[in-house]
């Protein structure tokens, strides 16, 4: 697996994982026998790191993009234990970075930088005998990840078309971190949905909310919902028991459809790290329960609750007129220790009333484990879901988007920059017709 | 770290500088004893940045390439490292300049970055802009390439001025117009002082209407201050009583320097995204890209809290509360560079950003964006348009501060009012005679001028008044 990572966004949260990874193989309660952990740790750093320096860091197989330097001058000094980045994988601009405008990194930045990057890519390649996959970190709200890392996702697709590109997409606060964030949203999307192969999204707001509520971290900063991502993300890429998950495999199972690409992880239990001690541990039942829960379509009356913001509990009732929003496509990862009382049964993730029709049954769900703990939890699942909820936020920051540009506020900025109505019409049409895939999805349902 | 380079431009504009430089070392750590600064005390948590304050040095100066540790800790040590100002002086007298050049400063400035003339521009535009204008084009031209030339990662020009008399209104913009022809993808960032009210000079309303048109068409961003906003807000830092170093360092300050020192905190904070590291940060051409939503419509009202810049000498607790009132004293009227309320009745915003410096969490700054979303009015596509800045070195004086940029459609009373006192010298055609012998002045760069901001202005009351339009979205067809 290569990384590579754009703008501040980006940048942040690739380190996180990394260092996330390495965090979890240093807990020695594992649950597994220390061979297997053994054969856990050696795929582990095959996946992400690509050479030992000499003094015995681990260096990362990533690739860092940003426009300016203070950011990557940063991450690479944190001396982090154990883990470095290659200093020549390090691809940067001088002077200001992308003005939190996406045609300034797509039309101007984008130029040298994306260059640099498919070059430091060819490199890497060509070290490998075995290539996964390219996972893109960035977040869709400022000018660095959104317009270089669009741009560049061109220029890859079309040098290695063969490769499995995902990309990572960080949807900003709703009300507001970057005056053009939904202009940037857009484009964005519109961009990677075509040129990569899979479309994971997170959204800021809803990170922050299992922070507050379920980690009681009533200080959040943006470090803290980079860690939940990271978890998130570990659940999915840490080295699975029966098969190995790779980008490929991970694509072709749950991303099989062009017009579906979006995907996201819903995951429990999340435990504040001062009450791990005292927090009851419930049954796997419980927790895949929850996790089906959280497909769950809101009632009319009751105001939206997300159900990945509570806390699990045996009492989630298992009415029959709950109406869930439709699935593609579900992937169950389980880790921890399953005994004979409690064992990991996914079937009611197989039920029918979550999948669109059309899709084999045999598509639709899959479920993967691994008795290792992750992250010295004892028991995690995480959920990766190709779902019609996705379609919201999309949906919501689609609404800003249009509305600003009926009033042809910040044009200008990006007219600058080479970018015409026209272009913003594309991509207005694009990611519309993403939206409408997946709401179609919901209105095939409730005319069954 | 971006580098920038100061353009100080007129009496005002280098007395603007004289306050700078001496602060801008104070944040980095390095003691002067030039302005008082040394009375100003410094947050006892402030050298914890030691590491990202010396890498942030570069962009306001020039170290020659053979010193690496740039520890800076005395004037001795500047001097011994050769290190200069990026700053450019400009002046069509002498007297100001000439305090820096034997000031204690000195050493910083490098002489090839002055152009100075005698006498001045006789509070005239057309002289500063035409006359003045034309006959240093060439030096200007190489001193900025110059100075240009000695930053690798150039950003911005600052350019400091003011705009009631004649050097800084009329030379200030006949260099801006330079900058936006020479380095169109340099920012040009303008911090200029308006008369309003005060009028020691009697052409003033002429000055700053021509100007203003120049910093319409030419600059990036625009931080309009007015004298007597700034010397409220000097009155009230003086009152309080944990603020006693701030009223031992106004009562040392030359004249006009405890004003200016408002000024130059502003600045400081405007920069410190580009200069220095943070979780979310927040590099300068990001805030013309946020804030400015149609062409030309880039004057911005900017405010700092806390406004002192000594440390307060009771230590204050810090929580949810005090932070709260950080957030409201940058959006008090009182605390703004300039005597209109962004957040008058009827006015709406069309773009904010809110910068913090030092210790802050994600909730917090969420909780106080949406207070603001409470408390100001928008347009109906808007209010979303927040950026938010995080910047992990807190000014000197304190642990934590907030910058609040607002485009306010507000702005328009101070350019009607700009046209109404212009109307008023006009009408009457007085010393009109003085601007029309100028070389190269045309009387319709009056009107022209005139009608420029009253159709700014227009633009900003369209905006205010904008009805939503509801243009529903695409539809796709089956």
């Amino acid at each position: 697996m290569l990384t590579i990572q754009f703008g501040q966004c980006g940048n942040q949260l690739g380190h996180t994982i990394h260092s996330k990874i390495l965090a979890d193989l240093t807990f020695l309660n594992t649950g597994v026998q220390s061979q297997r952990n053994k054969e856990y740790a050696e795929s582990t750093y095959n996946k992400w790191f690509k050479d030992v320096s000499r003094n015995g860091e681990y260096i990362a197989r990533a690739i860092l993009v940003d426009a300016e330097q203070k950011v990557v001058n940063k991450i690479c000094n944190d001396a982090d234990s154990g883990w470095r980045y290659d200093m020549k994988n390090v691809v940067y601009d001088a002077g200001g970075g992308c003005a939190n405008n996406w045609a300034f990194g797509y039309g101007r930045k984008g130029k040298y930088l994306g260059e640099k990057t498919v070059e430091a890519v060819r490199h890497e390649i060509e070290r490998l005998d075995h290539f996964e996959g390219i996972l893109f970190c960035l977040s869709s709200a400022g000018g660095t990840g959104s317009g270089v890392g669009s741009y560049t996702a061109e220029l890859l697709r079309n040098e290695f078309p063969t490769k499995s590109v995902a990309s990572i997409v960080v949807l900003p606060f709703t009300s507001g971190e970057v005056g053009t964030q939904n202009y940037n949203s857009l484009l964005t999307l519109s961009k990677l949905y075509d040129e990569t192969d899979a479309v994971f999204i997170f959204e800021n707001e809803q990170i922050h909310a299992i922070c507050t509520n379920l980690l009681k971290n009533l200080e959040a900063k943006l470090y803290d919902i980079n860690e939940v991502i990271s978890q998130k993300l570990t659940a999915l890429f840490q080295p699975l028991e029966d098969s190995q998950i790779n980008l490929n495999y991970l694509v072709s199972r749950i991303a099989s459809h062009p017009s579906y690409k979006l995907i996201t992880i819903k995951s429990t239990p999340h435990i504040a790290a001062s009450s791990t001690v005292y927090e009851t541990s419930y049954k796997w039942e419980t927790y895949i329960r929850h996790l089906k829960q959280t497909l769950r379509i809101p009632s009319y009356h009751n105001e939206l609750v997300d159900v990945e913001t509570k806390m699990p509990s045996q009492s989630f009732s298992a009415r029959r007129s709950l109406m869930y929003s439709q699935s593609v496509s579900n992937l169950l990862i389980t880790r921890g220790t399953s005994v004979r009382n409690d064992p990991i049964v996914g079937d009611e993730l197989k039920e029918k009333e979550l999948y669109t029709s059309w899709i084999s049954e045999a598509d639709q769900f899959k479920h993967l484990h691994q008795t290792r703990r992750l992250l010295n939890q004892e028991k995690f699942c995480a959920l990766i879901t190709n779902n019609s909820q996705l379609q919201k936020p999309l949906d919501t920051f689609l609404e800003k988007a249009w509305n600003a540009y009926t009033h042809s506020a910040f044009l200008h900025q990006y007219k600058r920059f080479g970018l015409e109505e026209d272009d913003f019409l594309q991509a207005f049409a694009k990611v519309e017709n993403v939206i409408k895939s997946y709401k179609d999805l919901n209105i095939a349902n409730t005319n069954k | 770290m971006s580098q920038f380079i100061t353009i100080q431009v007129g009496q005002c504009g280098n007395q603007i500088g004289a306050a700078f430089w001496p602060l801008a070392l104070h944040e980095y750590g390095i003691q002067t004893s030039s302005g008082g600064v040394n009375l100003l005390k410094i947050d006892k948590n402030h050298m914890k940045n030691t590491k990202d304050l010396a890498d942030a040095f570069h962009s306001f100066f020039h170290v020659p390439h053979t010193t690496s540790d740039l520890s800076f800790k005395t004037l001795a040590d500047l001097n011994a490292a050769k290190v200069k100002a990026r700053a450019i002086l400009i002046d069509m007298e002498d007297s100001v300049v000439a305090r820096f050049k034997c000031g204690p400063l000195r050493t910083l400035f490098d002489h090839s970055c002055t152009v100075t003339n005698y006498p001045g521009s006789g509070n005239n535009w057309a002289v500063g802009h035409y006359t003045h204008g034309t006959e240093y084009f060439e030096k200007i031209d190489n001193t900025i390439r110059r100075v240009a030339e000695k930053c690798d990662r150039l950003h911005g020009f600052v350019l400091v001025n003011s705009l009631g008399g004649g050097t800084g209104s009329g030379l200030g913009t006949a260099t801006l117009k330079q900058l936006d022809d020479n380095y169109p993808h340099v920012d040009r960032f303008v911090s200029s002082v308006y008369p309003a009210g005060i009028q020691d000079v009697v052409t003033a309303p002429y000055n700053v209407l021509l100007s203003t048109h120049e910093l319409t068409e030419h600059a990036t961003c625009v931080f309009p201050a007015e004298n007597k906003a700034l010397l409220e807000i000097c009155n009230v830092q003086m009152d309080k009583k944990e603020n006693i170093d701030q009223g031992k360092y106004n009562a040392t300050c030359k004249p006009f320097q405890d004003m200016n020192s408002v000024i130059v905190n502003m600045l400081l904070h405007v920069t410190s995204g580009s200069r220095f590291p943070g979780t979310l940060n927040t590099d300068m051409n990001e805030l013309a890209t946020n804030l400015v939503p149609y062409p030309r419509m880039h004057y911005i009202f900017s405010s700092v809290s806390p406004v002192a810049l000594t440390a307060p000498s009771r230590s204050i607790v810090r929580g949810t509360r005090t932070h709260d009132e950080l957030f409201t004293s940058a959006w008090s009227r009182s605390n703004q560079l300039i005597k209109v309320d962004p957040l008058r009745p009827g006015s709406v915003i069309i773009g904010a950003a809110h910068i913090v410096r030092g210790n802050s969490s994600l909730t917090n700054i969420r909780r106080n964006i949406e207070r603001f979303q409470d408390k100001a009015k928008f347009t109906s596509w808007s209010r979303d348009v927040m950026k938010v800045g995080l910047c992990s070195v807190p000014p000197a004086g304190h642990s934590t501060s907030v910058m609040c940029l607002m485009n306010s459609t507000a702005v328009s009373s101070m350019l009607r009012d700009i046209v109404h006192q212009f109307d008023q010298l006009y009408r009457r055609k007085a010393h009109v005679h003085h601007y029309l012998q100028v070389d190269g002045f045309d009387k319709t760069t009056f009107e022209e001028s005139k009608e420029s901001i009253l159709s700014l202005s227009d633009h900003y009351k369209e905006i205010q008044n904008q009805q939503p339009l509801n243009i529903p979205r695409m539809k796709l067809v089956q």
